[in-house]
């Protein structure tokens, strides 16, 4: 009976390829499992984490390279341009943080990258790292300035200030706090607008965390306007079908342009863990209820609950028939290494491997499926941890 | 065995060559793609276009990739199931 069925050919083909199938596509992961250590270090610098950085390193560095970089992100999107600044920044504090002996060669790349951003800013207007759209409508809330820009930078400074003081940067911290503590104040859920008359809670969390760093390093206490803010949104930010935090509304607050998001969720979540750890950490665990997914061995994430949804310029484009976000997926290694969500991370860090087409050179790695914003978020995910640790436990005359 | 039939576009699908000299095939299109530096092109998977023909080059070598990845190393494994199953069989293959 087998003898026979296999003395046909098509039935002997398709058989074989069956049973192919089935030895090699459970096992294909296995060509992009890497130890986990190679992402993420308990202590010291992981070895993707340098390679990142030094490739980032080398381009902020040289002036030519910088500017074709930088040129291939403003000509899609101009807050790519900005971001990119500000996730470098971020993620050299906390290298320094974790390896001091790094603090001498992060801090003039840091400084360097804080006061060109500063002074685009000054030269250009609040414009130059916003959409085009933001001049289409008045601010609410004039002189126009948007959160989107104050926050990120305030986040620049005080994580700058963390790493080592410097009195320049601290009167610029703290008038970009006092900025935008007034503007939040006025408006009914405490978020100032990144766009006119359109708030996002991606720049209004990374404006609370950049207040609270100022906490730390200043010894102010914001913890009643915090604790004013997260009532606010949990009564009027959230999302009754999911339970996740919305991501754009008009000024008001009445009204909600853009539901949950991956491309905002998982940031959310991170910055909100500095102000309420348990409310940041059940906003993850729903974030990854609704958004998280895999093929396989292989996880990525939604860019909307259920991955159903539009993809637009802001989170870049939504992969067909996986409904892959590359934005939402950047950003879920952010969320998922701030809440050590380690079988989730090796999912990601596979993926990573499979399909975002790492280049490795003298200068370090690049992902040619990412860009340079990209390549500063992943670098996040692996330097994130010691700024928030620091901060969380708080200064030693606090302890007392 | 005929030049035809070592032909990779050639042989016939359902036989062990057939399976192995297509994995093999496809695993030269996606080095050859590789060598002359079509990965770069891969950046439209995260929205940075370079625009139209850079796009389709990219899109192009993900194909060849994912092809690479998924599919020849099947057809090569299958290609020894084939050779198995006509021995079996009894069968020329």
């Amino acid at each position: 009976m087998l003898k026979k069925f296999f003395s046909c050919r098509v039935c002997r083909g398709i058989t074989s390829l069956l049973l192919s199938a089935l030895i090699w596509l459970p096992n294909a992961h296995r060509l992009f499992d890497q130890p986990e250590s190679n992402y993420i270090a308990q202590s010291g610098i992981a070895p993707n984490a340098m390679a990142i950085a030094g490739r980032h390193i080398k381009f902020w560095t040289d002036p030519e390279l910088r500017k074709a970089e930088l040129e291939k992100m403003r000509s899609r999107n101009a807050e790519w341009d900005f971001m990119a600044r500000c996730f470098f920044v971020w993620s050299l504090a906390n290298m320094g943080l974790r390896d001091p002996a790094l603090t001498e060669t992060v801090l003039p790349v840091m400084d360097s990258i804080i006061d060109t951003t500063i002074s685009l800013e000054e030269q250009n207007g609040i414009h130059f790292f916003l959409m085009p759209y933001s001049r289409r409508a008045e601010f609410e809330l004039q002189p126009a300035r948007s959160i989107f820009i104050d926050g990120e930078i305030a986040l620049m400074l005080g994580l700058r200030r963390l790493l080592a003081e410097k009195p320049e940067y601290q009167k610029l911290h703290r008038e970009r706090i006092e900025i935008m503590l007034q503007r939040m104040e006025q408006s009914p859920v405490l978020c100032a607008e990144s766009y006119p008359d359109e708030s996002w809670l991606f720049c209004n969390s990374v404006a609370l965390a950049a207040i609270k760093v100022g906490d730390y390093l200043d010894g102010t206490d914001h913890s009643e306007f915090f604790a004013r803010w997260l009532k606010s949104a949990k009564e009027s930010l959230i999302d009754k079908e999911s339970g996740l935090l919305v991501s754009s509304f008009d000024f008001a607050g009445k009204t909600v342009f853009d539901g949950p998001e991956g491309s905002t969720i998982w940031l959310v979540a991170h910055c909100l863990k500095l102000i309420d750890p348990a409310f940041a950490e059940e906003q993850y665990r729903l974030a990854t209820k609704h958004l998280k997914t895999s093929m396989g061995y292989f996880g990525y994430a939604y860019e909307w609950p259920g991955g159903i949804g539009h993809d637009d310029v802001d989170s870049g484009p939504i992969i067909p028939l996986l409904n892959l976000s590359a934005g939402s997926t950047g950003l879920a290694f952010v969320g998922a290494a701030t809440f050590d969500d380690r079988e989730y991370l090796a999912a990601l860090y596979r993926s990573l491997e499979l399909g975002a087409f790492p280049v490795y050179d003298a200068n370090g790695v690049k992902y040619c499926g990412s860009n340079t914003v990209g390549d500063a978020v992943l670098l996040y995910s692996m330097a994130q941890g010691p700024a928030w640790e620091k901060i969380m436990k708080g200064r030693p005359a606090d302890e007392h | 065995m005929s030049i035809n039939s070592l032909n990779p576009l050639k042989a016939r699908f359902f036989s062990a060559w057939g399976f192995f000299s297509r994995g093999i095939l496809i695993i030269a299109i996606y080095v050859i793609l590789h060598l002359i530096g079509l990965r770069e092109y891969t950046s439209f998977i995260s929205g940075t276009t370079s625009g139209g023909a850079g796009d389709l080059l990219g899109i192009t070598y993900f194909i060849a990739y994912s092809l690479a990845v998924f599919v020849a190393p099947v057809a090569i494994i299958a290609a020894l199931f084939m050779k198995i199953s006509a021995r079996y069989a009894g069968v020329e293959d």
